[in-house]
């Protein structure tokens, strides 16, 4: 898949889980006079949206990777981290926006300069804590810090879109929608910018049923095997360990090693045990063949 | 304006008459979110201006509404006499440090340095402070003239209050302007920080606001040309849910100050002597402490706003509002069958996204040049022979790099006995980062020519 393609898909996913997320949120605000208080609804709003958003979020790079594996654990780590993300943004962000519209001197209507800022800032609260989701699940840390940039921008730019669309059509049933669609979006988006411009490269499968997949190698250590928990999972090449070899990323130098001394890695058609990696190396792990590229 | 009575008593009666029977100073719902509680402020007071007894308090009604229009009573909630008291109040005292303080009470010039304004300002203070005495009361210091000086910060240290006193100098020449309403701009954000409670502001000044650049001509050393107004002011108190408190000191005294008090809550005083001015400050904090709090638990609502009505005995009523304004919007939604729809389209469009493989295998051996311009491109191998070269009537044609014009590279040449490809190169070939002259190529295999790299894949034929 090409670096568009990779963007485009990204965005593709934020954009579902916007959508689901939206679905969720109208159809509780449709009961939220039925509860007996803010916090109660806010709790479950906050989880509903976050694992909402946290699923499709989750599931983003399983997707990309064709690893149905890395789909489910995203979706898992998805529903807890979203879970959580979503009740921390939205009660932060709920607070924050009550308590800027409080301090505020004016008393009959907002200036919509102000209601935008207000809106956005607290939107961008609830997305920086959402964002996070795919950084926990890949223990990564520039993924975390991508996300939360995602949900910052994201949440920036949804919530003026639900102020600024509200302002002028009085309705924030549409406004909802946009909002939060930018919101998943700009996530998704910011996960494929990472994964283009801030790795040292990438390894695209050269052969078999993972021919042409890309791994972005953009956490400090990838494992690849046959088991459906590696990084790369390796299903169906022979000669492939269950943890066959460790890719290690300093900076820009990437080392490949054997997982035990036994298991054989090739680089350039020579066994290694051990190798710095440079762009335009092919690499073999048991049958699977890979090509170290430039992003 | 009211003139204040020597004896205490009657100072405070004159004060709550000049109040209304009820006035609500304040709706904080910053507990809503958490506690689902919202609290009042309000001084409610008989027709003599004295405080209602505590029997009488629970007669007030609290009514809320989502649209200004249909309020519903609110039965669950306290009246607390002694919130301030129980809480302390934050207490910031404003002094005026210009040239006039300086003069006698009478604005007569004086080397008297006991009969100067500041002097006996510096005696009400120690005054007032002996009577807060150990109370939970905060107070910070702050003077103004032509520039703005924090002398204490908030704290409960009686004694870091009257030290700071002392520190208050007769000012130069150019330090002696009133930057009146530029000190209260200077001194509200630093009321932000400190913790929750009523937050009180007193100003105390013998003059109307004097800016230096409008007096002098010149630039302000810190303002520049800038000159600060009364609703810059009054914003930024409100801004932080700061009453002021103004005291019109000596002869004089600011003609717009009692308009920033009244529209923050507080109130104007006028005193002429130290002993006033200790009246003034100590019925100032009676006042607050007969403000009563009511917490009620609020309505889950789903409007902008909150309206809160107060209703008292006699029907007398106040209605204010607070912000409600929900992080998703409120109100309106889509038709039910619209959202659902987008809910099952966003779930099937996922769901497919997972089970269909996005990479597309092909059917035939082929050649995928990676890094050539923009765009990658795939030759399915078809014929016996394929050339790559630097023409353009070569099967693969690389531009730039080392591969000349009309140059032939390397030839895939198809073996049909053997089902295999073979490479031969004319000129240097890499295979997989390995200088080739002939090579049996297999799937996998990435070919170097030039710049450009060219992945063969012949799992097809394998397949078959």
């Amino acid at each position: 898949m090409t670096s568009r393609g990779k963007f485009v898909l990204y965005a593709l996913i934020g954009l579902l889980g916007g959508a689901a997320s939206f679905a969720t949120v109208d159809l509780l605000l449709r009961f939220q006079e039925s509860f007996s208080s803010y916090l109660s609804f806010n709790l479950l709003l906050g989880a509903s949206f976050g694992i909402m958003l946290g699923v499709f979020l989750g599931s983003a790079e399983g997707i990309v990777h064709s690893n149905r594996h890395k789909v489910l654990t995203g979706i898992l780590v998805g529903v807890l981290v979203g879970a959580l993300g979503g009740i921390l943004g939205v009660h932060y962000g709920q607070s924050l926006l009550l308590s800027l519209l409080s301090r505020s001197s004016y008393q009959d209507s907002l200036p919509l300069g102000l209601s935008l800022f207000f809106r956005a800032l607290s939107w961008s609260v609830m997305g920086i804590l959402i964002g996070m989701v795919e950084g926990i699940r890949a223990r990564s840390g520039i993924k975390i810090f991508y996300g939360m940039l995602g949900g910052l921008f994201g949440g920036f730019l949804g919530g003026i879109l639900l102020e600024l669309i509200n302002h002028f059509s009085r309705s924030y049933a549409l406004s909802r929608l946009l909002g939060m669609l930018v919101l998943g979006s700009l996530i998704g988006v910011f996960y494929a910018i990472l994964e283009r411009n801030f790795t040292p490269g990438v390894f695209r499968v050269l052969n078999g049923s993972l021919k042409g997949k890309k791994l972005a190698l953009n956490q400090r250590k990838l494992t690849v095997g046959f088991s459906n928990r590696n990084d790369l999972a390796l299903n169906g090449y022979n000669g492939v360990e269950k943890l066959h070899s460790v890719i290690t990323v300093r900076g820009d130098q990437v080392q490949i090693l054997p997982f035990r001394n036994a298991y054989t890695i090739m680089v350039n058609d020579e066994k290694v045990d051990q190798a710095v990696l440079k762009y335009h190396d092919v690499i073999a792990v048991g049958d699977a063949r890979f090509l170290f590229e430039v992003k | 304006m009211k003139k204040i009575m020597i004896i205490p008593g009657l100072l405070l009666l004159s004060f709550l008459l000049f109040s209304e029977n009820l006035s609500l100073s304040g709706v904080d719902a910053s507990s809503l979110l958490r506690r689902q509680r919202v609290d009042l402020y309000l001084t409610l007071t008989d027709d003599y201006g004295a405080a209602l007894p505590q029997t009488e308090r629970s007669d007030i009604s609290i009514y809320e509404s989502p649209d200004g229009e249909n309020y519903r009573e609110i039965l669950d909630k306290t009246v607390v006499g002694d919130a301030n008291l129980k809480d302390g109040i934050q207490f910031f005292m404003l002094m005026d440090n210009s040239g006039s303080m300086y003069y006698d009470m009478q604005g007569r010039a004086t080397e008297n340095e006991q009969a100067t304004r500041m002097t006996q300002a510096g005696i009400a203070m120690q005054s007032f402070l002996d009577s807060i005495g150990d109370s939970r009361d905060q107070i910070a210091l702050a003077s103004f003239n032509t520039g703005f000086q924090l002398l204490a910060e908030s704290s409960s240290n009686r004694g870091q209050i009257q030290q700071a006193l002392g520190q208050i100098q007769r000012p130069q020449e150019d330090q002696a302007y009133t930057e009146l309403y530029a000190a209260l701009n200077r001194a509200a954000p630093l009321m932000e920080s400190q913790r929750g409670g009523r937050k009180v502001m007193v100003v105390l000044s013998d003059g109307e606001n004097y800016p230096f650049f409008q007096q002098k001509g010149e630039a302000h050393p810190e303002y520049g040309e800038k000159i600060f107004t009364v609703d810059e002011a009054i914003e930024s108190l409100q801004l932080r849910g700061i009453t002021l408190f103004a005291i019109n000191y000596g002869t004089g005294g600011d003609p717009q100050l009692s308009r920033i008090a009244r529209e923050t809550g507080g109130s104007t005083f006028d005193a002429r002597s130290s002993s006033e001015l200790a009246n003034v400050y100590d019925s100032i904090r009676q006042a607050l402490l007969q403000e009563l709090k009511i917490s009620y638990v609020a309505g889950v609502y789903q409007s902008d706003r909150v309206w809160v009505k107060v209703v008292v005995p006699g029907d007398e009523s106040l209605v204010r509002f607070y912000f409600n304004s929900g992080l998703f919007g409120s109100g309106e939604h889509l038709p039910l069958l619209i959202v659902l729809l987008i809910f099952l389209l966003a779930l099937i469009c996922w769901i497919l996204l997972i089970l269909i493989p996005l990479e597309r295998h092909r059917k035939l051996p082929n050649l995928e040049m990676v890094g050539v311009g923009l765009h990658q491109r795939v030759l399915d191998l078809t014929k016996d022979r394929t050339v790559i070269g630097g023409s353009s009537d070569h099967d693969v044609t690389i531009v730039g790099g080392q591969v000349k014009d009309d140059q032939q590279a390397a030839t895939i040449i198809y073996d049909e006995k053997t089902k295999n490809y073979t490479l031969i190169a004319q000129e240097t070939t890499m295979v997989n980062n390995q200088e080739v002259t002939r090579k049996e190529l297999k799937t996998g295999d990435v070919i170097k020519v030039g710049d450009s790299l060219i992945i063969f894949d012949d799992e097809a034929t394998q397949l078959k």
